[in-house]
């Protein structure tokens, strides 16, 4: 018969903890039909962990394959991709570990389970998702422990504790090949994970947008000022501006309505040629520098401060003077920015361009336009129609997250009707009337303000906002934001200053910071996710190069080689030495340290104590074999006796001289 | 005391002949006050042994033999009612003496077997509910057939635990063998043999015995001996504190009868194929055979300096 190999009942069970450990995170990602799959397959394996089911047999087997193959190939058209490669991965590893019954195929399931570990951080690389895979190794490495182990059910939990120090003393290992382990640039490209989901502020703003999104929390960036952080009132972060105004909606301006010249000027580090209308924004003399993390947007624009500096690749400047980067932000993106916030923005507007500026769709609002017209004749300067406005607006306006529904003309009902709005509405009819009075003026939508968490500042989604920009003669683009008429604590101290609970979406921690608890619990989160990105998945080559440098003062491939290999060899040394240090043989105590010595100077001399010979019966042996040595040797024998089992330590003094003096030649 | 013991143990030698090395085992284990179990093939001088140890003890002896229809009452005895005096009187069993030889305790059923469990643990019987306390000292001396034979119910470990020692005489020397043909039978000569011990004596014995010195080194060494027994895996069991207790008591007893005043490896070395020998199993074994082999094994495995 042949050998059954069993594979332990705690190696399943472990196996199917560390399984749906690894697929949760992908669980949602997969496609519906696949997530209910897995879940049969793995019912189906609890079943047979349980003995209520059998094994399927090929023909089902064959089926199950075949079907998830079509069903994958139908659902994305293509494996290329990482969303269908993960799916297929899921697939297979659930399809295996149901056919899994002999050892080897425990083996391969395992792998295949530290594979898809690693597979996590495709998606998501934040300090939870490091944790998370943590645990999922230490429940692999558990199976793998138990797999090997004959034990009780009852004893399964003994293998998690093996496991987790296995585990916590790879941490090392895993520390040196991460600082040194050469960076190679991507050998094969694997397309990232593309989202049509964008999150945050979009690129066109209607009456609601911004209370939706004030709603909804989030983080949008975070900021980490090289010196102090401004004041909250200047903390205005642009982002992209609005010119186009369909009567509802307002949008960019098309780049078809640009003439000539270049749109974007995309940053390139090896000539540093800039476009000309760029020397048309000037700073006067404020400097912040900073560094920005965004969250994935999946949407171009970068938000700064006014007037921004970047000099990252992949990034380039509007015409606007706003930011943007190639291809999206799909991932979260650190850039460094140098600002000024005292600048002059584009004295001269160029005929065309005012015209767009400009722009009102025909019909509507009819009672603002005639408004504005009348105000514009009576004011001297367009300074004094400002203020004309924001003073309108201060009498009689509210500032609330709940603002009315509007009909048609939504700037004459704003404005004389309900006269309630959130930052939207009173940018977007001040630019309206501004329009209208002959004046060129532009929405800005970005963040206003952050909170302040340690030495860097958090920007939620909560802190969006949208203000106007207003263009003055021999001044340029004024910033001008009449929600500050309106809400002066709301520029002064923060949207939280207003509305202490304006996110109320129970999902995000922000909805919780009246709990003192919950807040303070969120705000340590942030700062370790903050500094999670800022010395972990920040560490690239550049830092590598950097460390490197440091230690050797130059930098060769063979110093790395030789680092890395010397870290390993010194950390596997240390455990080592630690498990020797702690299994150590004792030292013997006195008196039987000597007759140990004694003996060993019977080394090959053919009578060597056997293990377990007592001292009476290796005396007879080697008086026999020695016979000349037999009074020493039987003196010692006594000395021995009398010292260690009788106690006397006349006769251990007395041992150790005749110990040392004692010899066979 | 090694002159007394060297006496003793020439006046057995002159009926047991030939096994001198047994007959201080048996001397040790009753200077310990334990009980012995003598285990052999029939014929091999088992009940000879006993019975000159009690007459050389100068010990009241009485002898039970064993058969599988023997009953409790049989051993411990009854209480019978008087007519004379309207009332039970007790009429003592064989129980109630100094040295009871139980031969061929394995032939008779566990309930008998377990009737001398608490006369040999506490020294006392209890008849109708009614505590009876034996003679002091009190020994009892059992003699088994290997288990292999037919018709014998095996001691189970609680009782085997009870007996101090466990020794087997085996086949006497060629020599030995032959002058016991050629001579007169030397059981005859029981009668002859002077007795050379006193209850005093016994009891002085008992309490020297009890001073004897054991080392640290010492302690450590049956300590890692116990361990061994406990942790590898040859043994399904391993020794218990009691008869770690034994062994101890055993070796202070044997240090003592050969005048010394505290214990070295060499005494345990001996003593503990006899004193544990029948207290530990083999992982693989379920017939109790292989006690010895096993103990044997522990001495070569464990190493006396360490």
């Amino acid at each position: 018969m042949a050998k059954v190999e069993q594979i332990p009942r705690n190696c399943f069970a472990w196996l199917l903890l560390a399984l749906i450990a690894v697929i949760i995170p992908h669980g949602l990602r997969l496609p519906v039909w696949e997530s209910i799959a897995l879940v049969l397959v793995l019912t189906w394996r609890v079943q047979l962990y349980r003995g209520v089911w059998t094994y399927p047999n090929r023909l089902v087997k064959t089926v199950l394959t075949i079907g998830s193959a079509v069903g994958l190939f139908l659902q994305y058209g293509t494996l290329y991709g990482l969303d269908p490669m993960v799916a297929l991965l899921m697939i297979s590893i659930m399809l295996k570990a149901l056919e899994m019954n002999k050892k080897r195929d425990v083996i391969v399931v395992i792998f295949l389970g530290f594979f898809t570990t690693s597979t996590q951080f495709l998606f998501s690389q934040t300090v939870f998702a490091f944790l998370y895979a943590l645990l999922c190794l230490a429940l692999l490495v558990a199976a793998q422990i138990s797999l090997y182990q004959e034990r009780q059910l009852s004893e399964m939990a003994e293998a998690f504790p093996m496991a987790g120090k296995i585990v916590l003393q790879s941490i090392p290992v895993m520390l040196i090949l991460f600082l040194l382990f050469p960076r190679v640039g991507s050998l094969w490209a694997v397309p990232l994970p593309q989202s049509d989901a964008t999150t945050g502020i979009s690129d066109s703003m209607s009456p609601g947008d911004f209370s939706k999104l004030s709603k909804n929390g989030g983080k949008a960036f975070t900021a980490s000022f090289d010196g102090d952080i401004p004041a909250h009132r200047d903390l205005y972060w642009r982002g992209l501006v609005l010119s186009h105004f369909d009567g509802r909606t307002w949008s960019p301006n098309r780049w078809g309505s640009y003439p000539g010249g270049e749109l974007v000027d995309w940053v390139d580090s090896a000539t540093s040629k800039k476009a000309d209308w760029r020397s048309w924004a000037v700073p006067v003399g404020n400097p912040v520098d900073y560094e920005i993390i965004l969250e994935p947007t999946h949407q171009p624009w970068l938000f700064s401060l006014p007037l921004a500096e970047l000099n990252h690749d992949e990034t380039g400047i509007t015409r606007n003077y706003t930011w943007i980067k190639k291809g999206g932000v799909s991932q979260r993106f650190r850039y460094r920015v140098e600002s000024d916030l005292s600048y002059e923005m584009a004295r001269n507007l160029p005929p065309w361009l005012r015209q767009l500026e400009l722009q009102l769709p025909d019909d509507f609002n009819p009672r603002t336009v005639a408004t504005a017209r009348q105000w514009a004749q009576e004011e001297s300067s367009t300074e004094a129609l400002i203020s004309r406005f924001l003073n309108f607006i201060t009498r009689e306006f509210t500032y609330t997250l709940e603002p009315p529904l509007l009909g048609e003309h939504t700037v004459d009902e704003f404005l004389w009707q309900s006269q309630r709005g959130f930052c939207e509405h009173f940018a977007s009819s001040f630019v309206i009337f501004m329009r209208a009075a002959g004046v060129p003026a532009r929405v800005v939508t970005g963040y206003q303000g952050g909170e302040k968490i340690e030495d860097f500042l958090q920007v939620s989604q909560a802190d969006a906002h949208a203000w106007a920009e207003v263009w003055i003669r021999d001044r340029g683009w004024v910033r001008v934001d009449p929600t500050s008429a309106v809400a002066p604590s709301r520029i002064e101290s923060g949207i939280r200053s207003v509305f202490p609970r304006s996110v109320n979406n129970p999902l995000s921690m922000e909805a919780y910071t009246h709990i003192s608890l919950l807040n303070e619990l969120r705000k340590q989160i942030d700062i370790w996710d903050y500094n999670w990105q800022r010395w972990v998945l920040n560490y690239n080559k550049d830092n590598q190069v950097g460390l490197l440098e440091k230690i050797f003062g130059r930098v060769s491939a063979w110093h790395a080689g030789a680092t890395m290999v010397f870290g390993v060899a010194l950390i596997i040394g240390l455990i080592t030495a630690y498990y020797w240090w702690q299994t150590r043989p004792k030292p013997l105590p006195p008196g039987l340290a000597e007759f140990s010595k004694f003996c060993k100077k019977f080394k090959n001399s053919g009578v060597e104590r056997h293990t377990g010979e007592g001292s009476r019966d290796f005396a007879k042996r080697a008086s026999s074999k020695f016979p000349q040595h037999k009074d020493a040797i039987e003196e010692i024998t006594r000395l021995f006796e009398r010292g260690v089992y009788a106690e006397d330590f006349e006769a251990l003094k007395e041992l150790k001289v005749k110990v040392k003096r004692f010899s066979l030649k | 005391m090694e002159k007394l013991v060297n006496s003793l143990v020439a006046e057995i030698s002159k009926v047991v002949l030939g096994k001198e090395h047994q007959i201080k085992m048996a001397l040790a284990c009753l200077f310990s006050r334990g009980h012995l179990l003598i285990e052999d093939q029939p014929g091999m001088g088992k009940t000879t042994l006993a019975q000159t140890l009690a007459k050389v003890l100068g010990l009241e002896y009485s002898r039970v033999q064993f058969t599988s229809d023997l009953l409790p009452a049989d051993i411990v005895g009854v209480s019978i009612f008087d007519q004379q005096n309207s009332q039970f009187s007790f009429h003592p069993g064989p129980i109630f003496t100094q040295l009871l030889l139980a031969d061929e305790i394995n032939r008779t059923s566990p309930k008998t077997q377990s009737a001398l469990l608490e006369a040999m643990e506490e020294g006392q019987v209890t008849i109708d509910g009614d505590a009876k306390k034996l003679p002091s000292p009190f020994f009892v001396i059992a003699t088994q057939n290997p288990e292999s034979q037919d018709g014998t119910f095996p001691l189970p470990e609680s009782q085997l635990d009870r007996f101090l020692m466990r020794i087997s005489l085996g086949y006497p020397d060629a020599d030995v063998e032959r002058a016991l043909l050629a001579g007169e039978d030397p059981r005859t000569r029981i009668s002859e043999l002077r007795c050379l011990m006193t209850p005093e004596k016994l009891h002085a014995i008992y309490q020297k015995a009890g001073r004897v010195q054991a080392s640290a080194s010492l302690l450590d060494y049956i300590q890692r001996l116990i361990t061994y027994t406990r942790t590898s895996t040859e043994f399904s069991y391993g020794i218990s504190t009691r008869g770690a207790l034994s062994l101890m008591r055993c070796a202070r007893t044997w240090a003592f009868m050969h005048g010394r005043g505290h214990i070295i490896p060499e005494d345990l070395q001996i003593l503990l194929p006899s004193v544990v020998g029948h207290r530990v199993r083999d992982a693989a074994d379920y017939s109790g055979q292989s006690g010895y082999a096993l103990v044997e094994r522990v001495l070569n495995n464990v190493d006396v300096i360490a």
